[in-house]
């Protein structure tokens, strides 16, 4: 249950890191479709990373201990503890900004959603190093340091290349 | 930062007021400007646009429209457009009712890439009478916005034009993030040209001075832009953005026939509600319908003087 919450995190994550990475590229109006289409290209990557991790924990499971298993699974409950507090406070802001009236979606902005978005990688590393250090083993710290850098550069690597729009604007703008 | 530093994006672009040509910029003249300041972290900037002694116009207009872009994702989180809208909406109620059948022009001054203006000729349901012409002096800005609307069908037009100039002056003259740009003399004169031509309203959108607002400019254009210019010019934006009583006696330093008043404006202990104050200013025979037409808002506007 605790892996698969962790996974539901980070691909929730993913999604919004492809939004935030489209997001400010293209000045048209009507965006969904292009944000539609970022969100699920974050999902997509998100869904690699989470089936690498994956697969690199059972391996390590099969190649060096079963214990091992055991304290990755322990580090995963803490990770879910953090992230899962940060996500909450996130999806909860996201919908008070969606359905509130027009001051209390701002508010939300304000007080949640621009400083969440600018601790986020502190919350991720500092959650990955809370929860694997009451392991004590190296393993699983290096594991779960390893799996918040990935985290953490979600957003530049959904980044890497030229936008997904161009559009319009004039050759020097792209 | 200070108040009395410039904007790096007030810097890279020059043009003619009068021919609306551009003029090459000085990259020396630019730098003695920002070191005189102390602006370091500008001049950092400035160094990463390309061109020698002049400053490369592409490059400049790259940088300005990345980050005119990413401005615009803050307009849309901040919802720029329906807070124009919740005041633009009964203005024009009142001004339909004597205007002799002719349509009803809104004209944003600087509008950049429009956003304000797209917006709402997309979402604004403001009538088949109601024209939207955005003027700016950047004529990439200006051409992106146009092929924006263009590509989206949407029914404004955008001119590299003096917007106090016009071959027909507005009705309501729109801004939004322009007027902490102005200072001292420029200020007056900005609210004193539109006065003089005739317009009947005005609606001015811009960052609300507080304590609060440098540290929530700093987080937003941390967490939300890429541009370094937009980081830097969006952090002393805040900074510079007009108190109250500055704005309220600039305008009404404009002299008549327009009356002004805040929204937004008064000081609040806890500002973090209400990030943005709008000057509006309107001919004296439209204040009563106008208040009364903005309904539970009028609550948030100031007396006009």
């Amino acid at each position: 249950m605790t892996l698969v919450l962790l996974a539901v995190l980070v691909l929730v994550d993913g999604a919004f890191c492809g939004f935030r990475a489209a997001a400010g590229r293209n000045p048209r109006i009507f965006l969904w479709p292009y944000y539609a289409r970022a969100m699920r290209r974050g999902l997509a990557v998100a869904a690699v990373v989470v089936a690498s991790f994956l697969g690199a924990a059972y391996a390590l499971r099969a190649g060096v201990s079963e214990a091992l298993w055991g304290d990755l699974v322990v580090a995963a409950d803490g990770m879910v503890a953090v992230y899962g507090v940060y996500a909450t406070l996130v999806v909860a802001a996201l919908a008070l900004y969606g359905f509130g009236a027009f001051d209390l979606s701002v508010l939300a902005t304000v007080l949640v959603l621009g400083p969440f978005t600018l601790v986020r990688p502190l919350v991720i590393l500092g959650g990955a190093v809370f929860a694997s250090a009451r392991t004590g083993d190296p393993i699983v710290i290096a594991f779960a340091i390893a799996a918040g850098l990935v985290m953490v550069s979600f957003e530049r690597i959904l980044s890497v290349g030229d936008p997904p729009w161009r559009g319009t604007l004039p050759p020097s703008a792209r | 930062m200070r108040p009395d530093w410039p904007e790096l994006s007030d810097l890279i672009l020059d043009t003619d007021p009068v021919t609306l040509e551009r003029r090459p910029v000085s990259r020396a003249t630019v730098h003695a400007v920002l070191e005189a300041h102390g602006m370091r972290a500008a001049r950092r900037i400035l160094d990463r646009i390309g061109g020698g002694d002049t400053l490369d116009p592409n490059e400049v207009d790259g940088v300005l429209v990345r980050a005119h872009a990413e401005l615009q994702r803050l307009a849309f989180e901040f919802r720029n457009g329906e807070r124009g809208l919740m005041l633009l909406r009964p203005l024009l109620d009142v001004l339909r009712r004597d205007r002799a059948g002719r349509p009803l022009r809104i004209v944003d001054i600087g509008c950049g890439m429009g956003f304000l203006l797209r917006w709402l000729a997309a979402h604004g349901r403001l009538g088949a009478d109601v024209e939207l012409v955005g003027c700016d002096f950047n004529p990439t800005l200006i051409a992106a916005a146009q092929a924006l609307a263009d590509e989206e069908r949407l029914a404004v037009e955008f001119r590299v034009a003096n917007a106090f100039t016009l071959e027909r002056p507005a009705d309501v003259y729109l801004s939004s993030g322009v007027l902490h740009h102005f200072r001292g003399e420029d200020l007056d004169r900005f609210f004193g040209m539109q006065a003089q031509t005739g317009a009947r309203a005005m609606l001015h959108l811009d960052i609300k001075a507080s304590w609060a607002a440098p540290l929530g400019a700093w987080i937003f254009h941390r967490a939300r832009m890429r541009e370094p210019l937009a980081q830097h010019d969006g952090v002393l934006s805040a900074i510079r953005a007009h108190p109250r009583d500055a704005l309220l006696a600039a305008a009404t330093g404009a002299g008549r026939p327009l009356v002004y008043a805040l929204f937004d404006g008064r000081p609040s202990p806890l500002p973090i509600l209400r990030t943005l104050n709008v000057v509006v200013g309107l001919h004296p025979s439209l204040v009563d319908p106008y208040v009364e037409g903005l309904g539970p808002l009028s609550a948030r506007l100031e007396a006009f003087a």
